[in-house]
């Protein structure tokens, strides 16, 4: 605090200037009524009766205009108004007051950090200034169209909502002049315009409602027509036939064909021309996959040929092999002739056939040697029997000779048997004592190749005898 | 009866936020304090 006499600075509770010192209770006595005025306003703010809550912190700022709790409250009133401008103001006066610690810098701070709220405040403003002078004008429309894009925008314009109240009141559209009202005394309540407004919406709806208890009350009145409201409807009449359908129908053909020249014909024929294309290759390729497809199986027959050429050769080679073995077993066979072995010359030459050998000298010297004597044969039968007293094995390989040269031999095929039984050789035994029966099964061989194989335990091999 | 000529007067126009500085510059700080310095410098001057 300050000496209002020299100005020095002295404490807050000092009720002396210590350095001139002047009185310094009046001072005192005036924040004191400062403070007593913000207190009323405060209570007046907390049942929002925002107008005079106003006027006392006007008040109490005149007693001491450095209560920055009664300002910052002051300038909250007027933002809650819809009075941006003298809100910020107070704010910035606070703040301006009293530098630290003042709540202000949030208040301002917050207005300021939402830039488009400010940009619509600032809109608003200027639509309600522009709605009050074309309401000056008597432009009364104009003005109330104004004033509602206002308080749709900012709703707490409690300005703007009285001022469109009094235009409502002015054409006489009382309920909505009423809502209005309500609106503004939502944000202040006992704000003398806003009563006074109502007061005047009230009188005249009371007016309004005794007229009509009085117009219910007189029978003189004559009753109003209950189908006064009724509009005749006129007869039916049939539509006249009409040749627009018709009309229509045929220049939507017209259309529809003029359409098909101008756009889809003209890519159809491009389509075309890249379709001719597309063919082209196509044909091409499939003459050239036919051609392929041949050039596969000339292939195929060539290798088939080949093969068969390398088999002839093959064969070829086989045949003239088997030709020159012929004829070695031929001169083989020749050489045991000479020697007078018969039997030997014979089994020489018992892999060939006649139609081995070409020329017919060669098939008359096979023949020649082939060809064995059946006292030959027997006597060599009667050789090996005889051998069977000394030796199998050497009786085996004389019988076996025996059979190379005359293979339906039964007396060799019987013999033999018996030398593989005395040999133990049992399974072999039984198969040639078999391939005797096979022979004949009505000689006495047969007879003894069953008897044999009945001693082996073989019952039943010996075929049955033709009726 | 309300009188709409005589309300439609009593409607101010808003001031633009551009000119908050305006109102700040031209507001009244006067307050009692004030009127007491003044005085005193008053009384002092006659003395």
């Amino acid at each position: 605090m300050r000496c209002p006499r020299c100005d020095a600075n002295v404490g807050d509770a000092a009720v002396q200037c210590t350095f001139c010192g002047q009185d310094l209770s009046v001072i005192h006595y005036a924040r004191r009524i400062s403070n007593t005025f913000y207190n009323r306003g405060l209570d007046k703010a907390r049942v929002r009766d925002l107008s005079g809550a106003a006027e006392i912190l006007k008040k109490s700022l005149q007693f001491n205009k450095a209560n920055t709790n009664a300002r910052n409250l002051l300038g909250l009133i007027y933002y809650e108004m819809g009075e941006m401008v003298a809100a910020l103001s107070e704010w910035v006066l606070s703040k301006y007051l009293q530098p630290d610690g003042n709540v202000a810098d949030y208040y301002i701070n917050t207005v300021q950090k939402n830039q488009t709220a400010l940009d619509a405040m600032n809109q608003t403003i200027k639509k309600y200034n522009a709605a009050l002078t074309a309401a000056q004008a008597r432009n009364e429309d104009l003005a109330i169209i104004q004033l509602k894009k206002v308080v749709s925008l900012n709703p707490r314009f409690v300005r703007a909502q009285q001022l469109l109240a009094l235009l409502y009141i002015k054409t006489e559209d009382y309920q909505r002049a009423a809502k209005c009202l309500q609106r503004a005394r939502k944000i202040d309540y006992n704000n003398t315009t806003t009563l006074r407004y109502l007061r005047e919406v009230e009188e005249h709806a009371a007016t309004a409602e005794r007229s009509r208890n009085a117009g219910a009350r007189n029978p003189s009145k004559p009753k109003k027509d209950p189908l006064s409201n009724v509009t005749p409807v006129g007869s039916y009449k049939e539509e006249k036939r009409s040749m627009m359908p018709v009309v229509y129908v045929i220049l939507g053909a017209i259309l529809g064909v003029v359409v098909c020249f101008v756009l889809i014909r003209p890519t159809y024929m491009k389509e075309m021309a890249e379709g001719g294309d597309i063919s082209d290759a196509n044909s091409q390729l499939a003459v050239q996959e036919t051609r392929i497809s041949t050039l596969e199986k000339e292939k195929k027959s060539l290798d088939s040929e080949v093969k068969n050429l390398k088999k002839q050769i093959e064969d070829g080679d086989t045949e003239a092999l088997e030709k020159m073995e012929n004829y070695d077993r031929l001169l083989v066979g020749i050489k045991y002739y000479i020697e007078n072995d018969k039997i030997q010359a014979a089994v020489s030459v018992a892999k060939c056939k006649k139609s081995d050998f070409d020329s017919s000298e060669a098939k008359s010297i096979y023949t020649k040697i082939a060809t064995i004597p059946e006292q030959e044969i027997q006597a060599m039968v009667r050789q090996g029997r005889n051998e069977m007293y000394t030796s199998y094995d050497t009786a085996i390989a004389t019988f076996k000779k025996v059979l190379s040269v005359d293979k339906d031999n039964q007396e060799a095929m019987l013999y033999l048997g018996r030398c593989y039984q005395r040999k133990n050789k049992t399974g072999t035994a039984k198969k040639w004592y078999k391939k005797a029966l096979e022979q004949d099964g009505t000689t006495s061989f047969a007879t003894q190749a069953q008897q044999y194989l009945n001693q082996l335990g073989e019952t039943s091999a010996a075929p049955t005898a033709a009726p | 009866m309300l009188n709409f000529e005589q309300e439609l007067e009593k409607f101010q126009p808003s001031m633009d936020i551009e000119k908050v500085e305006d109102v700040v510059y031209n507001n009244n700080l006067t307050d009692v304090t004030d009127i007491v310095k003044e005085l005193i410098q008053d009384v002092k001057g006659t003395l």
